[in-house]
């Protein structure tokens, strides 16, 4: 009985010491790096410098994010092209277009923090993604663990995540396609963990003032909705996280919002009335990771986006259908 | 056809592998050589659909459609069929479209240009030109939702700024 009960635990022990980078992770061990990674993100403090890459796209940012008592702020700002910015300020996320003297506005939902979208899906994560460590690998002056997430099918894009050994802070992620291509990727150049960020440094460059500047808010009114809207063929692994309905150009146009996430990736669904336009452009656009495909329906337009291959973008916009 | 091996192969370096793209564009002979070759290839897969004037075909078609990845779902769907065939279409199409974009590309080597050749939806999506800016509201509400927003915070917003904010105005 007793030695029953001890191999098991041996067996953990060679498990943790002993497993050779190759070797598949276990869920809950994956699940805790990821877990490990999403804390960092919300908990430290810290101001780097990252690249983005996308096709033959590369820009640079800077990002600052800082926490204390009275909530988390962060400031994103491009550094090449055009000025952008982008204000975080707890559940309030403001992006700025100075030169077009544009602020658009999105409230963020309150919802279960990754990796805990929804309980099922923690249980299916390595059900459609082969997890298991990578190289480690050294990131802006900054020891780093490697996870690798390799999808099990076509329907999703592979993850490689760099964490930094000690905070866990995401140093470099890339999403890869079936042939193992980068299909984007961010990569810290520059960063400082901990120390010198205050909560001047996360403040807005720009001073909004009407009317010069003009507010957009795509706002949403309801959460939770039974829209009607339904996806009849989804990609396994893909689950509902939230319906809403939103409403576009000053309140005037409803428009539905489906989210679906595999606990990896998400897609999201907009459904909004053709109103009186008869050009819609339809097919695939991407940006980034992100696939896009439009298509109108009777007197809808859907568009599908997420950051998953053409293929599951392109699935789920051709099944949507009403059934109230 | 030696060439036309190494080229579908992946086994050129840039420089040549350039060569052979223009010359498949200006030259009728080499191009129906690489037709030929499909054709070949077709017969001993038995493939019940065969290649044919595969230059022709995308060339028009990314004429005629220079904006759109994927113009109709159906039309999609063809391709995607088509693109089971080691090499379909899109290895010219990516060529036509894409040629400089994927040379500069840090993230994407030679051989792996040529490796696009084998799913068409994706690789053509190499050609694609970013979201049109009238997507940043879509893509902004998505991104609360994106896992990946949970483990960068805002930067992940960076698909959604990079958008050129001359196009974003209304």
């Amino acid at each position: 009985m007793r030695n029953g009960l001890l191999l098991p635990a041996v067996a953990a022990c060679a498990f943790f010491t002993g497993a050779a980078t190759a070797d598949p992770l276990r869920q809950a061990d994956a699940l805790q790096m990821l877990e490990r990674i999403a804390n960092a993100a919300r908990e430290l403090n810290y101001v780097g410098t990252f690249v983005y890459q996308h096709g033959d796209h590369v820009e640079t940012s800077r990002i600052v994010h800082f926490v204390d008592d009275s909530g988390e702020y962060e400031k994103l700002e491009a550094l090449d092209g055009p000025r952008r910015e982008i204000i975080r300020t707890n559940d309030e996320v403001l992006c700025y277009y100075p030169d077009a003297k544009i602020v658009r506005s999105e409230k963020r939902l309150a919802r279960r923090t990754f990796p805990a979208l929804l309980p099922e899906q923690i249980s299916s994560l390595t059900e459609f993604y082969e997890i298991r460590k990578g190289e480690p690998e050294r990131i802006a002056g900054y020891d780093s663990h490697a996870l690798v997430l390799e999808p099990r099918d076509g329907m999703r894009y592979g993850h490689k995540l760099w964490a930094e050994a000690n905070s866990g802070l995401l140093l470099k992620a890339r999403m890869l396609n079936e042939r193992n291509q980068a299909v984007e990727q961010f990569t810290f150049t520059q960063l400082t963990i901990g120390t010198g960020v205050t909560r001047e440094m996360v403040q807005p460059t720009y001073r909004v003032q009407f009317p010069e500047w003009r507010l957009d808010r795509f706002a949403h009114l309801l959460a939770n909705v039974e829209s009607g809207w339904v996806v009849r063929q989804f990609p396994a692994g893909f689950r509902k996280v939230l319906e809403m309905r939103r409403t576009k150009q000053g309140g005037s146009l409803p428009v539905t919002h489906l989210v679906y996430s595999d606990g990896l990736a998400a897609v999201s669904i907009f459904i909004e009335p053709l109103a009186g336009r008869t050009q819609v452009r339809e097919g695939l656009s991407r940006q980034g990771a992100i696939n896009i495909y439009t298509r109108a329906m009777e007197d809808q337009v859907v568009t599908v986006l997420g950051e998953a291959p053409a293929a599951t973008v392109m699935q789920i916009g051709n099944s949507v259908a009403y059934r109230p | 056809m030696e060439r036309i091996s190494a080229l579908i192969d992946g086994e050129l370096e840039d420089d040549e592998l350039a060569r052979e793209f223009i010359r498949l564009e200006e030259d009728p002979e080499w191009r129906s050589a690489w037709d030929a070759y499909h054709l070949i290839g077709d017969v001993l897969r038995g493939q019940g659909q065969l290649t044919e004037h595969v230059v022709e075909r995308v060339s028009a078609r990314l004429t005629s459609e220079p904006t759109v990845l994927a113009p109709r779902p159906r039309r999609v769907s063809l391709l995607a069929r088509r693109a089971a065939l080691p090499i379909a279409a899109s290895v010219v199409g990516v060529a036509v479209v894409a040629w400089l974009a994927v040379f500069n590309d840090p993230l994407s080597t030679q051989s792996a240009l040529v490796a696009d050749a084998e799913q068409s939806v994706e690789s053509l999506a190499v050609a694609v030109e970013p979201a049109g800016a009238t997507m940043n509201e879509y893509l902004m509400a998505h991104q609360q939702f994106s896992p990946s927003t949970a483990m960068q915070g805002v930067g992940s917003y960076v698909r959604t700024v990079s958008v050129r904010e001359a196009d974003y105005r209304p």
